[in-house]
């Protein structure tokens, strides 16, 4: 019996002594409703309990959250404090950047000039106007390249310059471009960015384009060349006399004169002349084809009538007495080559004279065959006595005194430019020479090669 | 006499074409700068010029173009006389009416009258100068 039904019968039923039917049955029920009462009563109890502890972890939680959260808040703090700071010395890292590149700009001797895509102008330095007007205060708000154009007057499409450089991606030259009594040298770079992970790969930005005045470099030129022209005209002159002289003696007068000396230094006097001459020549051509002032002609030679026309000019000289000196006939047909004459008998005199001087014994053969249809190569072979290892680099340099002393040299009848301009005129006819082979106390070989006509 | 007229400025070059021609048998007039050389040639109509190309005053090109302008002396045949660098000048005076160029330098006397010689042959009626001189032919 549930006990405070006990108490509430013992309070309320003391003194009933009838019990009615069913009372026990009824009294037993109520029981067992309190007791059910009592175990719902705890198990709602031990659900608040358990809630409420729920509760409290969870409000501990969110305290928690709520602590790293702000936490958090405060990192975040900091870090935008950093980045903020990182930007703003990055803001003056770039403004320094950005003033060096202007400042570098204005100072540069040459005229610069940075535009964009739609051909404005970003930057035109103090030395870009000093080239284009007199007023350098000028601002260039809003100036395009049209502008620019405009002041040429017809004389420079630059539009179409800017255009064909940034479609194709590459830097153009305008080599002489006169303007207002100057000469300007003036090219166009195109920026490209490569800004790959965007998927924009070589995007062009803007153009430079670079001016200068190159109006003293072409009057030094100009002056340079009547240098020249005058120097040789006053060298070549005095010295013609002098071989001209000693040979007319040599010719009419040598029986009228006794002495065995005399003679021999009429015959020196002579010989000097002609090395002078000789090397006269070797200077001026020198010079003459470093500035590009040769004009090679463009004239069909059949390369083997030239190589027996030469061949049978030094056998007339009586100097080829122990050495010989050959063709060796081509096996086939070769085709005329396009060159200049002149130039490549001074090409085949270079390689025979020089073939003849470093040869005792044996003798000199030139070959001609036809290449892939394209080129005709000449080689001219000696029994000489070759050229070492280390002489061999600079065979075609201007002056070849490779590490041996000057007072070694091998080339003393020489000025040491025959194969330079050999080289250099060989270029201007679209040719080219080589060193072959050249083994020492065995021989040397020398080739040349000219374009095919057609 | 076979008269060759040479127009030279410089009278070191002009003394020794005089020397070497005379020694041939040639007769050589001289004339020292264009306007003598035309003179010259107008009065004297010689068989051959020799024109130097480099000249004060009145160059060889202007020179030539007077002298083929000239009905008196377009006929007679003129050789160009020039150095190296001349030779543009050279080739334009070819396509003047010059017959020929000698750049001075590169030739032995010997050589210059050979070519001389050859051009004179190729004229109409010119009389080769015969020589007594043994020395002749004589390789220098």
């Amino acid at each position: 019996m549930h006990r405070t039904l006990e108490r509430q019968i013992k309070k309320y039923l003391a003194d009933q002594s009838t019990r009615p039917e069913g009372w026990d049955s009824f009294l037993q029920a109520i029981s067992d409703t309190y007791i059910h009462s009592d175990e719902d009563r705890a198990l709602i109890e031990r659900s608040l309990e358990i809630s409420s502890q729920e509760l409290t972890d969870k409000y501990q939680n969110l305290r928690a959250s709520l602590e790293g959260a702000e936490e958090l808040e405060k990192k975040l703090q900091s870090e935008k404090l950093n980045v903020e700071e990182k930007i703003t010395e990055r803001t003056m890292q770039f403004n320094n950047e950005t003033a060096r590149l202007q400042a570098s700009i204005n100072s540069l001797p040459i005229g610069l000039i940075m535009t964009d895509m739609s051909n404005q102008v970003v930057t035109m330095n103090p030395a870009a106007k000093k080239i284009l007007y007199t007023d350098i205060k000028t601002p260039i708000d809003n100036m395009s390249i049209a502008q620019i154009e405009a002041f040429f007057s017809g004389g420079l499409d630059l539009t179409s310059k800017v255009t064909f450089c940034t479609e194709r991606k590459e830097s153009c030259d305008i080599n002489e471009q006169s303007y207002n009594g100057k000469i300007l040298h003036i090219s166009l770079t195109p920026i490209i960015t490569t800004n790959s992970d965007k998927g924009i790969e070589n995007d062009v930005i803007g153009v430079i384009i670079v001016m200068q005045d190159i109006t003293e470099q072409k009057t030094i030129d100009r002056s340079k060349d009547e240098f020249f022209s005058i120097a040789s005209h006053e060298l070549r002159t005095p010295l013609t006399a002098i071989r001209g002289n000693t040979s007319l003696i040599q010719q009419y007068f040598m029986d009228k004169i006794q002495d065995a000396d005399l003679k021999e230094m009429i015959n020196d006097i002579h010989e000097s002349s002609i090395r002078l001459l000789s090397i006269v020549d070797d200077f001026l051509n020198t010079s003459r084809l470093e500035m590009g002032k040769i004009q090679f002609k463009k004239e069909s030679i059949d390369m083997v009538e030239l190589v027996k026309y030469i061949i049978k000019e030094y056998m007339a000289t009586g100097l080829m007495k122990s050495i010989t000196l050959q063709l060796q006939e081509p096996l086939e047909k070769i085709s005329p080559v396009i060159a200049d004459t002149d130039r490549v008998k001074q090409v085949l005199i270079n390689l025979i004279g020089n073939a003849l001087k470093f040869t005792e014994a044996g003798g000199i053969t030139v070959s001609i065959e036809e290449t892939q249809g394209m080129f005709v190569e000449v080689r001219v072979t000696d029994t000489g006595k070759g050229i070492p290892l280390e002489n061999q680099q600079l065979l075609f340099h201007k002056f070849q005194q490779a590490g041996s002393s000057l007072l070694t040299r091998d080339d003393v009848h020489g000025t040491g430019l025959g194969l330079y301009i050999s080289k250099m005129m060989l270029e201007g006819m679209q040719g080219k020479i080589w060193l072959e082979s050249s083994q020492i106390g065995i021989g040397t070989t020398f080739a040349f090669r000219l374009p095919i006509k057609g | 006499m076979v008269k060759i007229l040479i127009v030279e400025d410089d009278p070191l070059m002009s003394r020794m074409y005089q020397r070497m021609f005379n020694l041939e048998g040639y007769e050589i007039e001289l004339a020292h700068d264009g306007q003598e050389g035309l003179d010259k040639a107008r009065a004297n109509k010689p068989v051959l010029i020799l024109l130097d190309i480099m000249m004060p005053k009145m160059n060889g090109l202007q020179t030539l173009d007077e002298l083929k302008a000239d009905p008196n002396t377009k006929n007679i045949p003129v050789v160009m006389l020039s150095n190296l660098t001349g030779e543009e000048d050279a080739e334009t005076a070819l396509s003047k009416g010059a017959i020929s160029y000698i750049i001075k330098s590169s030739f032995e006397p010997n050589q210059v009258i050979a070519m001389i010689k050859d051009i004179l042959s190729k004229l109409p009626s010119t009389e080769i100068p015969q020589n007594n001189q043994p020395s002749l032919d004589k390789k220098p």
